[in-house]
């Protein structure tokens, strides 16, 4: 595992140019280009605030779409990432077929991709806390760190997905099916606080939720619970460390699933 | 042979595959498989056995019908795949390539698929910067370099891809039918650049169902049939394999000199068919060539014979027939004769061909096939000194017309 993870650093470079090839090949040929990726988060701040803010009165210790776009951040974070790390090596199984290169440099590319999201999604936050007079915490500095959370959670169920789909494409069609429900098991419209004691235990599990949670205490001063989040990021950190073993394991008979 | 010549040792390699009846388990399987170790039942077994070497600077064929295991072979050499039994060992950096153009992205301009291949090859980012402009430069693509390269005709992109393998330069390269894509002009650049490669001793393996592409290229042959080695060693594998297969009775160790054919079915009009030119040890474009055919006439004199050469690439370059002689109509009498066609000097270049031979009743009626039964090859032509145009195989006929003035001066 060491030598193939060295060797996967080796070519580190080239997950820097998968991504950017993603992004390229994704606003070719648009007139907006990269304006585009502003408009999914626009969208659903809208959205969401009309919903929740006007129409049912969600209440928040904070401007209500300071607080949703936070959540926002940290579920599309997680949910695009596990898709696309998910579905990684079935699109690119040309490549796979043809040209022998570190498979795990595929998935990770996709973080890298996730970053460059991260970034506008940021820039967008950072306008917003501006704009609503609610300023920009020291605790900005975290940051960095919350990310890679966020990413080692996403990837410790997308690099399973990624070398389980090869076998059993049922999960092509599963994935998408969960994710789309489980924006609603996570706190990203609604407080914690509104959950019912007798289904905290969910979110204390909850990796996506500790994730937002942390944002939310970053940028908006929210609860966090120390204890809570090192026993599911812990958690997340065991299923992807066993996930990397399986997909090494597995790489050199991906080209034979395909 | 000295140790460390070996750039590649391949050893008892076997693979097997699951059919994808066995694929389809149920859940209990599905733990199992993904917490056990893996236990293939229902297996297809595409290699068997599996054993060769390469020494630096030689250039190996492996030869075998479509589904021999060819396919399966070479994954394995790119380390697409593992062999289930088996250990293949390099010594140097090889680099397969699977196809002309692997990895290359329409949306992405020849530039940046260049930059990007290159490192899926394991070449980091600023090396194969440093090699773009040379690469681009081969290819002959120009100014299209920063265009998509979904806008590239075919004959480009192959350029641009293959000039990006000869960017590669690796100690061994492994191709895989590559010489039977692009035009013909294309597949020469290809064996200069391949030939390029041995000289400056790089080790090449080619793979190929279509022997003839490699003839003149290879040191040592590797026949694969059933996903075993069938038959190793020089040409004379390549030989055997062509004489084995249907249609193909060409005669390799006589290229440059007369080759025969003798026909072993029983009872065919057709017995045997040589070409030759008279009192020459090889044949040369500037004299006329010989076709004799030795025919058993057991049909009556409504027979004729018709002559169909093409170039190696399979395009028919001209049909004759003693129908259409050019001393008039050929009558073929009844009983056993030789019967001699002279194809006039001047008009092949420098090349290798194919003759077939069509046995016809009155003039319509198909009574035997002969198709591509001979191979043969012709010099330059002594003729037409100092006149490369002519003599560089860029077309297969170059034949010398009348000129003149219109209007004499």
């Amino acid at each position: 595992m060491a030598s193939y993870l060295q060797e996967v650093w080796q070519s580190r470079v080239l997950a820097l140019t998968f991504a950017l090839r993603d992004l390229k090949i994704q606003y070719a040929q648009t007139f907006l280009g990269l304006l585009w990726s502003l408009v999914q988060p626009l969208t659903g701040l809208l959205i969401y605030t009309f919903f929740f803010q006007r129409l049912i009165h969600i209440e928040v210790d904070a401007p209500y779409p300071v607080f949703v776009f936070t959540g926002i951040m940290g579920w599309h974070g997680f949910s695009a990432l596990v898709v696309q790390s998910g579905a990684v090596l079935m699109n690119n199984q040309q490549l796979i077929r043809k040209i022998h290169f570190p498979r795990l440099i595929l998935p990770l590319s996709k973080m890298l991709a996730g970053l460059i999201e991260f970034g506008i999604y940021l820039a967008l936050l950072l306008v917003l806390l501006l704009a609503t007079g609610y300023g920009i915490s020291w605790k900005i500095i975290f940051l960095p760190f919350v990310f890679i959370i966020s990413s080692i959670v996403a990837l410790s169920i997308g690099i399973w997905l990624s070398a389980l789909t090869i076998r059993f494409r049922d999960f092509h069609h599963i994935v998408p099916y969960l994710i789309g429900f489980g924006i609603w098991f996570t706190p990203v419209f609604y407080p914690t606080t509104l959950i019912p004691q007798q289904y905290n235990w969910v979110y204390y599990l909850h990796p996506v939720a500790n994730v937002i949670a942390l944002y939310r205490w970053i940028f908006i001063n929210g609860q966090v619970d120390v204890a809570q989040c090192a026993v599911s990021f812990v958690l997340a950190f065991i299923v992807f460390i066993a996930g990397l073993k399986y997909f090494i394991k597995n790489e050199k008979y991906i080209a034979d699933y395909l | 042979m000295q140790q460390q010549d070996v750039v590649l040792e391949v050893k008892n390699v076997s693979k097997g595959f699951l059919l994808s009846e066995a694929l389809r388990t149920n859940l209990k399987e599905v733990l199992t498989g993904i917490f056990g170790s893996r236990q293939p039942d229902k297996t297809f077994h595409a290699l068997q056995d599996i054993s060769f070497e390469l020494s630096k600077g030689e250039v190996l064929g492996i030869i075998g019908k479509n589904g021999a295991g060819k396919s399966t072979l070479l994954k394995i050499l790119s380390g697409i795949t593992l062999p289930d039994k088996g250990e293949i060992n390099f010594y140097g950096r090889p680099v397969s390539i699977l196809d002309v153009g692997a990895g290359f992205h329409p949306e992405l301009s020849g530039v940046e698929n260049i930059l990007m291949v290159g490192q899926l090859y394991g070449i980091n980012r600023k090396a194969m910067q440093a090699k773009v402009e040379e690469i681009v430069r081969i290819s002959g693509i120009g100014k299209f370099a920063y265009e998509p390269v979904k806008n590239y005709s075919s004959g480009m992109y192959v350029r641009l891809a293959f000039s990006l393998v000869i960017g590669l330069d690796a100690d061994i390269m492994i191709f895989d039918e590559v010489l039977g894509v692009g035009d013909a002009d294309f597949q020469l650049t290809v064996m200069e650049h391949i030939k390029r490669m041995i000289e400056r001793k790089r080790s090449i393996i080619i793979v190929t169902h279509n022997p003839r592409d490699i003839v003149n290229l290879c040191d040592k042959v590797v026949e694969i049939e059933g996903g075993k080695v069938k038959a190793a060693g020089g040409t004379e594998v390549l030989q055997a394999y062509l004489d084995a297969t249907v249609d193909n009775h060409v005669s390799l160790k006589q290229i440059y000199n007369e080759a025969s054919f003798d026909n072993p079915t029983q009872g065919s009009i057709i017995q045997r068919v040589s070409i030759a030119q008279n009192g020459e040890a090889e044949m040369y474009g500037d004299t006329p060539i010989d076709v004799s055919l030795s025919i058993s006439n057991t049909v009556g004199p409504d027979l004729s014979f018709a002559l169909r050469i093409t170039d190696i690439r399979g395009n028919a370059l001209l049909s004759t027939g003693t129908d259409i002689g050019s001393n008039g109509r050929l009558e073929i009498k009844q009983g056993e004769h030789t019967v001699l066609c002279t194809i006039p000097a001047d008009l092949f270049s420098h090349g290798t061909y194919l003759l077939s031979v069509f046995v016809l009743k009155g003039g319509e009626q198909l009574l035997e096939r002969h198709k591509s039964i001979l191979q043969f090859s012709v010099g330059r032509n002594r003729n037409f000194p100092n006149t490369t145009l002519y003599n560089g195989s860029q077309t297969s006929l170059v034949v010398p017309f009348a000129w003149g003035y219109k209007n004499a001066p």
